[in-house]
């Protein structure tokens, strides 16, 4: 394999559960060098956070740690004893970037905040990811990706006019924290190389979810009305998700413009299925229920696949809504290598979902299991620190490596 | 941040997700030319919105020369699209040396496999990466059956969006390290599929399919009834748990919520028990009581409240745009946002062309 695209780029990753983490593994996947500073003190707690392979609640067991930190190296520093925080600011010294998602203050009050590590190295770029933010009257509140998911106004317009907030039902905002991170990170490390700056990043995952939303922000801050349009759309018709044969099983079917209309009419024709001769979008929108109940009749004695072919050929767009299973069966991620097989040392082999986006032939690639705790505390603390035998074991003995 | 100071862009699309990185990429102090491919739809307010700070040429004019100047060129439109517009599909017909190229694609199945020519949508690509299957509404209400529901913004085209400004900036990186052209791939699909972390490995070793209505965990955390609204809670850490039930000190949530396996086994029970407590107290009262325990407990907010909101007025996260030739807010940038944006102006691609080969 060539060099990787982050090749000789080194990130301290002090992120825990899933935010900093996911940031962290983009990175790995670029070829960074991400060294996970985590402590057996304080759990991260996506260790314990299933599912946990062969049934086993174990720090080392868990898919979702495994996923998240995959090609990271692992070392134990406590971070409130003084060797530890000064075993860090060494790290700080020799690294390019650095990871945090604690609750706002807490590096600072550890003395391994901004200050600390620019004075130590002025090169360094710092992310620090929270829910909130780091000011402002709630800077100290608890979140996780839940949370903010609803504090940022996004379950209110996801679903029908009548429900409660309906959220993006995984920790949504976490891998958006992670991902704005990541281009961050990136661009903050080209600044670097062109003016010799470091910089502090702060980011609010709120604030990033906003983002994700800016069209119904927008159209609300003008006084209009967002109506929420549970899976219908104002430019096309029909259009949603209709039930097919077997054990929740579901098609996304969405027809544009007046051709299109005909083919599909033509389509379930072809199977006696007759469509109204609706001329035009106006006209289908008025008879929407209709419709959907006549093509609902037509999905229901049929497979999602079945029905994503049969759109496909006619050309129109349409494709079976994916679930765990059927992504992990789908030929087309196959033929990609999107699941990354690895081998852990205690869960042993299994698949991984893959990069985020392919950088040539192999520029971005999942380049190994995840780290059992502190498996690299030597290899990183003595190879790279150039701690002696003698000053590595004090070390464990007086608790700053643990 | 303007790292991006001496880059050319040339973005051709159709796609939110296009406009999104580009948009990023303007950002970061790129000067990027966009070309709005035929049959481009963005609404109104997302135009406005991921189309700032750009230079707008048509896209009826040559392009060859252009892409042949850009250091980056970014789209969604496929192979045969971009030679009809003299734009390089591949390495073949991209820049080498020590000035490099990246082509940066985006499309809803990545630039290989057997989906690649599939017709899409932002609603058939939400379904195609799994978000969709978690993403769901009772129906009827108070029933069993859980159908799948869409979020506005196309987010699968805006995640992509990011991976893509982050591709372009690692591509460019390795382009320029190498002396050699790159071309960064990027499949909507896999990019939100390759957020599943919690939920793939649930099917791989548990066997359980989450999002399926028989799956307990459908609901992560608790959505409880208060007085003038909702509030929502849900703990990770043992010791946040321990301080809940110390609040709200019954015999019942302590039992119902003994260990983690517990409490996602007994939601629906705990939600009820739970909501008697909830429902009589004002929900600003508990998220101040609540979060002063450092219990992870928020508001669900709608855009009203979001836009009144003193924490985001505090830091400053709206800026102002114009739609429909009103002022309108909008939320800056997260780390991204320049101090002032450039506006979008038109221009040709002869003009472009002489002011990049006149930078040099």
């Amino acid at each position: 394999m060539s060099r990787a695209p982050l090749d000789g780029v080194r990130v301290l990753d002090f992120g825990w559960t899933w935010a900093g983490p996911y940031c962290g593994m983009i990175l790995a996947d670029l070829g960074a060098d991400v060294v996970k500073v985590e402590t057996s003190q304080h759990l991260d707690m996506l260790r314990l956070s299933g599912a946990f392979v062969d049934g086993v609640r174990d720090p080392e067991r868990s898919g979702w740690y495994s996923a998240t930190n995959r090609g990271k190296r692992s070392i134990t520093i406590d971070l409130k004893h003084p060797e530890g925080r000064a075993l860090v600011l060494e790290l700080v010294a020799i690294s390019h970037a650095a990871i945090e998602n604690f609750s706002p203050g807490v590096l600072d009050r550890l003395r391994l905040g901004w200050e600390d590590l620019s004075t130590v190295n002025p090169r360094i770029v710092l992310l620090s990811l929270s829910a909130y933010g780091a000011t402002g009257p709630e800077q100290t509140y608890v979140a996780y990706g839940d949370h903010v998911g609803y504090a940022s106004g996004m379950a209110s317009v996801i679903g029908h006019p009548d429900d409660g907030p309906t959220p993006i039902n995984t920790f949504y905002g976490d891998p958006v924290g992670g991902m704005y991170g990541a281009l961050a990170i990136v661009a903050a490390l080209e600044e670097v190389r062109r003016t010799g700056a470091g910089r502090h990043l702060e980011y609010s995952q709120i604030e990033g979810l906003l983002t994700m939303i800016p069209g119904a922000l927008m159209v609300r801050s003008s006084g209009a009305p967002v109506t929420r349009l549970i899976d219908k759309s104002p430019v096309m018709a029909p259009h949603g998700f209709y039930r097919c044969l077997g054990d929740d099983a579901w098609v996304a079917i969405a027809v544009e413009g007046d051709q299109r209309w005909a083919a599909f009419r033509a389509l379930l024709g072809a199977d006696g299925r007759l469509l109204a001769d609706h001329a035009d979008l106006e006209a289908r929108k008025a008879d929407e229920d209709a419709v959907d109940a006549a093509v609902s009749a037509w999905t229901a004695t049929r497979s999602p696949w079945q029905v994503t072919v049969a759109c496909q050929r006619a050309g129109i767009a349409a494709f079976p809504l994916m679930n765990s299973a059927r992504l992990m069966r789908d030929a087309h991620l196959h033929e990609r290598n999107f699941f990354q097989w690895v081998t852990h040392p205690i869960a042993g082999p299994g698949p991984l979902p893959g990069v985020v986006f392919r950088i040539g032939a192999d520029g971005a690639d999942v380049r190994g299991p995840a780290p059992l705790m502190g498996e690299h505390n030597e290899e990183v603390l003595m190879g790279l620190l150039g701690l002696d035998r003698e000053r590595f074991d004090h070390l464990i003995a007086d608790g700053a490596i643990a | 941040m303007k790292p991006l100071e001496d880059v050319r862009v040339l973005e051709v699309g159709r796609r939110l997700g296009v406009a999104s990185a580009g948009l990023a990429l303007t950002a970061l102090g790129a000067g990027v030319v966009q070309v709005r491919a035929p049959g481009r739809d963005l609404p109104r307010p997302e135009s406005a919105y991921y189309d700032r700070g750009r230079t707008v040429v048509a896209p009826t004019e040559p392009l060859g020369p252009l892409a042949m100047l850009a250091d980056v060129v970014l789209t969604d439109l496929d192979e045969i699209e971009l030679e009809e517009l003299g734009i390089p599909g591949d390495e073949s017909g991209l820049r080498t040396g020590p000035a490099a190229q990246v082509l940066v694609s985006i499309r809803s199945f990545g630039r290989t496999g057997s989906h690649r020519g599939f017709r899409m949508t932002d609603l058939t690509e939400w379904a195609s990466t799994g978000l969709g299957n978690v993403t769901r509404r009772p129906h009827p209400p108070d029933s069993d059956l859980y159908v799948p529901v869409m979020p506005p913004g196309s987010q699968a085209q805006a995640l992509a969006g990011l991976a893509a400004a982050t591709a372009a900036l690692v591509a460019l990186r390795w382009a320029r390290d190498r002396a050699a052209p790159v071309v960064a791939d990027v499949s909507v699909q896999e990019v939100a599929a390759a957020m599943l972390h919690g939920i793939f490995p649930n099917f791989v070793w548990n066997g359980v399919v989450t999002g399926h209505p028989s799956s307990s965990s459908t609901a992560l955390g608790l959505l409880l009834p208060a007085l003038d609204g909702d509030v929502y809670i849900r703990t990770l850490d043992p010791r946040q748990w321990e301080a809940l039930t110390a609040w709200v000190d019954d015999d019942e949530v302590r039992s119902l919520g003994a260990d983690p396996d517990s409490r996602l086994a007994n939601n629906d029970a705990l939600r009820l028990v739970m909501g008697e407590w909830t429902a009589p107290q004002r929900r600003d009262d508990l998220l101040v009581e609540g979060q002063r325990r450092h219990i992870p407990i928020a508001l669900p907010r709608s855009l009203d409240d979001v836009l009144a909101w003193q924490q985001l007025r505090a830091r400053g996260v709206w800026g102002t745009l114009e739609l429909d030739g009103n002022p309108v807010e909008s939320p800056r940038l997260p780390l991204l946002e320049p101090p002032t944006w450039r506006p979008t102006t038109e221009s040709t691609a002869e003009d472009v062309e002489e002011l990049w080969r006149k930078a040099g």
